[in-house]
């Protein structure tokens, strides 16, 4: 017995005869009535459909939210690498010192964890260039500062460390404009005056004459392709197949509204277009939502940074084309989707009352997916040329293999699933539940499946990148993490150095020597701008023989050191070519040498050859240019322990006061490993002695600039994606919990006690007793009494609670 | 149709015929009135009685003016009183416009309506009557 239980076949008029119902035509109202009367059944029914509309509606928003930013994306980076750009230094033409130029180091330090970059500077003369978004520069001992910088040194907990570490008066702010994320930590340090900038002497030194220079890229290598289109695709498709199972919640209301309009007379196709207008108005929710989530997101963007990360809301601007794109394909696709699955499905006026076991799935079809993607992708070598074709190939192969993943998962449930026997009473249902009607469990289930495939693929493909670009290098046999430390200023002698470092009481060992840029006074083969350069590093011998192999040393000996990288082979960094040749004086002045430094191979000062501290001819006009020093003859070769101590090795009494004087104090440190307040206590006792010595961690040394990028965008989107599967979870698990409710009536029918059924009785009871008990599925005679009982329960506990 | 109101469901089937909204509106308040449930018609079925409740179905069922009706238990939910109602109504309408009900029940009241009775037992007809 149904609610309303009467069934009408409307007749076709008569030939000749006037239509009975009235001038209406044969086949329903044009489709766009259809289309408004599933939106009307989708939105009516008061605050259930509502909540079902608000609960597709935040699915989909949750994806279309994410898609919009994915479209943004373009824009967000344009921006940053803009802003980067113009900080970057513009060195273009510099001779020497002017009234225009500037001195300029960059700045590196890890505080607590917040990693701070910028530029030590010093300016030439009255009219130095001026780094985007600074309006004065700082004098010496002084410093201007980000926002979020000023904060940190504000900050209770880190800011007194931050402010050990920067110790100079803060003269003012950085601008939105000189920075590439709002909450990034970026200073301008103007030198004191003891600080020495000398160029090519510490990396990232350089004489200058303004900001903005241009940034050449070198083309992207191929296994960073294939990671941003591994990337792009896992972190794309998991929104996909999350929109596509939020449009189809409520499934079971449809099948049922649907019964109920054919049974009213609608076709089958009538009944599509009908489910299809329901779908439309869930889509647009989802819009609305999507566009609205990603409103309040942008709002909010700057107060979040995500590894390092942030972004100006300014910034954040969906590509016109792409945000159009995406949000009018979410309605076009989800009605399509709609009509499209619908063509399989039968819906007869009472098919909801006789609901049957639905066919058994097919394997065959659904492997084809997964096969073509393989196909296309196992052929791959990453050795070959990856043009377009390679990278659509990838791209394919990894979309088809992925969504492969979604079409045989619901085959693999139900054959999963059609083995599973009896159990406790709650699995007994939930195994029944599955095996009768198994598609949005699946739908779920298939959409964690592509991220969590995706992820996987996404580790492989990165371990392999990683080893490739990320060389964890310096680690000692015992594990011990390195730190290298230059110092600013030759006036800090070695022994100061060596000191801070045992004072720190942090159980470090440290080698230190005096370590500084040499270049060869005269040109290579006659060409005046090519000159010979070298590490030459002075120290005592105990200290020597820890970075080179020595058979002998005494004070006054002198060695050349060659690289022998360690673990020769896989891991040898392309930057790093074995050494080949040691030059003499008479060598140096051969133009067949020149060919030699070409190659690329690396050349050894060796003996005769003058060498004076610094590079002549990239900065004439350095004070310490007069520091010559000539390799004595007896220079001996040897092999150095690591590739950074390649070049020439001098004990103090081969080597003038004057030369010694002009290098900078320098100290390997092994650091017992896994501390990071260890590190921090070191960084800040070498602060205390020296606060813009240079501190960097052996931790990894990174081989190309785009891949750490890379791997942020990828952290920054699976947390995205992540919490969109949470989210999405979350939402699915509610919108099946109401569909369940059906479920919890037989329970209660039964006499489940109500404290199980808590959840429950503001939904079966909250306005009509009967309603839920009669309107679910009690249509067979034999069921009556329960649902009497159903009722009678409903009714008697809303009479109970007023 | 629980989401729509009475009159909306009165009007579902026209609307799907191919009727402009506003006549298929004015006629199905029509047959609400005829069956003397017009008072109901901006309420949902969900919230009027079991009786009501079914003549707005009946109504529905005439809406279109068919030559065949089929009605699958139409008095199951109804007391006795009610259940006479509805037949009354649903026979007299049926008469009116020349429809033919095709009924299946269990009660041997609602039978006595009609003018052909068809006994079902175990799947098997049995003598037909009247």
């Amino acid at each position: 017995m149904t609610a309303l239980g009467v069934t009408t076949r409307p007749s076709a008029p008569a030939p000749g005869e006037p239509s009975r119902a009235g001038g209406g035509r044969p086949g329903g109202a044009g489709p766009l009535a259809q289309l408004l009367l599933g939106a009307r059944l989708m939105l009516a029914g008061g605050p259930t459909a509502w909540l079902r509309v608000a609960m597709t509606g935040l699915g989909v928003g949750l994806g279309v939210a994410l898609l919009l930013v994915a479209t943004a994306l373009p824009a967000i980076l344009d921006a940053r690498d803009g802003r980067r750009e113009a900080r970057s230094w513009d060195w273009a033409g510099v001779s020497g010192p002017s009234d225009t130029t500037m001195m300029l180091r960059g700045f590196h330090a890890e505080i607590r964890g917040h990693q701070v970059d910028g530029y030590v500077l010093r300016p030439d003369g009255a009219h130095p260039p001026l780094p985007p978004g600074v309006s004065a520069l700082p004098g010496p001992g002084e410093m201007v500062v980000s926002p979020a910088l000023a904060r940190l040194l504000g900050s209770a907990g880190d800011g007194s460390e931050a402010a050990r570490r920067l110790p100079y008066e803060r003269v003012g702010t950085i601008g939105g404009e000189g920075l590439s994320g709002p909450n990034e930590l970026y200073v301008y340090i103007g030198a004191p005056a003891e600080t020495e900038l000398r160029t090519a002497e510490v990396s990232e030194t350089i004489r200058i004459v303004g900001f903005g220079g241009p940034v050449n890229f070198m083309p992207m290598p191929v296994e960073l392709v294939i990671l941003m289109i591994v990337v792009v695709v896992v972190l794309l498709l998991p929104i996909g197949a999350f929109t596509a199972a939020a449009v189809r919640f409520g499934g079971e209301a449809r099948d049922r509204q649907l019964a109920a309009v054919r049974l009213l007379g609608a076709d089958p196709a009538m009944a599509r277009l009908v489910a299809a207008g329901g779908a439309l108005v869930s889509a647009l929710a989802g819009c609305a939502a999507g566009a609205a989530l990603f409103a309040a997101g942008r709002a909010l963007v700057g107060h979040f940074t995500l590894f390092g990360a942030s972004v100006f809301t300014a910034d954040v601007r969906p590509s016109p084309v792409l945000g159009a794109l995406v949000l009018a394909a979410v309605p076009v696709s989800a009605v399509a989707l709609t009509v499209i699955l619908l063509r399989r499905v039968v819906i007869e006026p009472l098919g909801v009352v006789r609901r049957a076991v639905p066919a058994r799935r097919r394997l065959w079809w659904r492997l084809v997916l997964p096969v073509v993607g393989l196909a296309l992708v196992l052929p791959l070598d990453a050795n070959d040329d990856f043009g377009l074709m390679r990278q659509a190939q990838l791209g394919t192969g990894m979309v088809l293999t992925l969504l492969g993943v979604t079409v045989l998962l619901p085959w693999a449930v139900e054959a999963g699933v059609r083995r599973l026997g009896a159990g406790p009473t709650s699995w007994q249902l939930a195994v029944r539940r599955l095996q009768l009607d198994n598609a949005s469990a699946v739908r779920a289930v298939a959409a964690v499946s592509v991220a969590v495939a995706g992820a996987i693929a996404l580790q492989m493909v990165f371990a392999v990148a990683e080893k490739a670009f990320v060389q964890r290098a310096v680690l000692t046999d015992d594990g011990l993490a390195r730190m290298l430390i230059e110092g600013s200023t030759s006036g800090l002698d070695t022994s100061t150095l060596a000191q801070a470092i045992s004072a720190a009481g942090t159980g470090a060992t440290a080698r230190v020597f005096a370590q500084g840029y040499v270049s060869s006074v005269d040109p290579v083969g006659g060409d005046p701008q090519r000159r010979l350069g070298a590490t030459l590093i002075v120290a005592d011998c105990a200290t020597l023989r820890e970075l080179a192999d020595l058979a002998a040393c005494a004070d006054g000996d002198v060695f050349l050191t060659h690289s022998v990288p360690k673990g020769a082979g896989a891991n040898v960094p392309p930057a790093a070519p074995p050494v080949t040749a040691v030059v003499d004086a008479a060598q140096l002045a051969d133009p067949a040498t020149l060919a030699v430094l070409s190659s690329g191979s690396a050349v050894l000062a060796g003996p005769g050859v003058r060498l004076v501290v610094g590079d002549p001819s990239a900065t004439p006009g350095d004070p310490v240019a007069e520091s010559q020093w000539t390799v004595p003859p007896g220079a001996a070769e040897a092999a150095s322990t690591e590739p950074m101590f390649q070049g020439v090795l001098a004990t103090p009494g081969a080597v003038p006061a004057k030369v010694v004087d002009a290098l900078r104090p320098t100290a390997f440190a092994d650091v017992p490993p896994g501390a990071a307040d260890v590190i921090d206590r070191l960084r800040g006792a070498i602060a205390d002695a020296d606060p813009l010595a240079n501190v960097s961690t052996y931790g990894e040394v990174v081989l190309d600039p785009r891949f750490p990028q890379i791997r942020t965008a990828l952290y920054v989107g699976t947390v995205l994606v992540l919490g969109l599967i949470g989210a999405s979870l979350l939402v699915t698990t509610v919108e099946q919990l109401r569909e369940r409710r059906r479920v919890l009536a037989v329970l209660v029918a039964f006499g489940t006690r109500r404290g199980t059924l808590a959840l429950w009785r503001s939904l079966c009871c909250g306005r009509q007793p009967c309603q839920c008990c009669s309107a679910w599925g009690w249509r067979s005679g034999s069921a009556s009494g329960s649902a009497a009982r159903c009722c009678a329960w409903c009714t008697g506990h809303r009479s109970s609670t007023g | 149709m629980p989401e729509l109101t009475c009159a909306e469901n009165v009007a579902l089937p026209l609307r799907l015929a191919g009727i402009r909204r506003r006549e298929a509106q004015r006629r199905a308040l029509g047959q609400l009135e005829r069956l003397g449930v017009a008072d109901v018609a901006g309420q949902r079925p969900g919230e009027v009685s079991g009786g009501q409740g079914q003549r707005v179905a009946v109504a529905r069922a005439l809406a279109t003016e068919p030559k065949a009706i089929f009605a699958d238990e139409p008095t199951g939910a109804l007391d006795s009183l009610n259940g006479e109602q509805v037949m009354g109504l649903l026979t007299q309408a049926a008469r009116e416009t020349s429809a033919a009900v095709v009924l299946v029940t269990h009660d041997a009241r609602v039978a006595a309506y009609s003018d052909r009775e068809v006994i079902v037992r175990d799947g098997r007809t049995q003598a037909p009557a009247g």
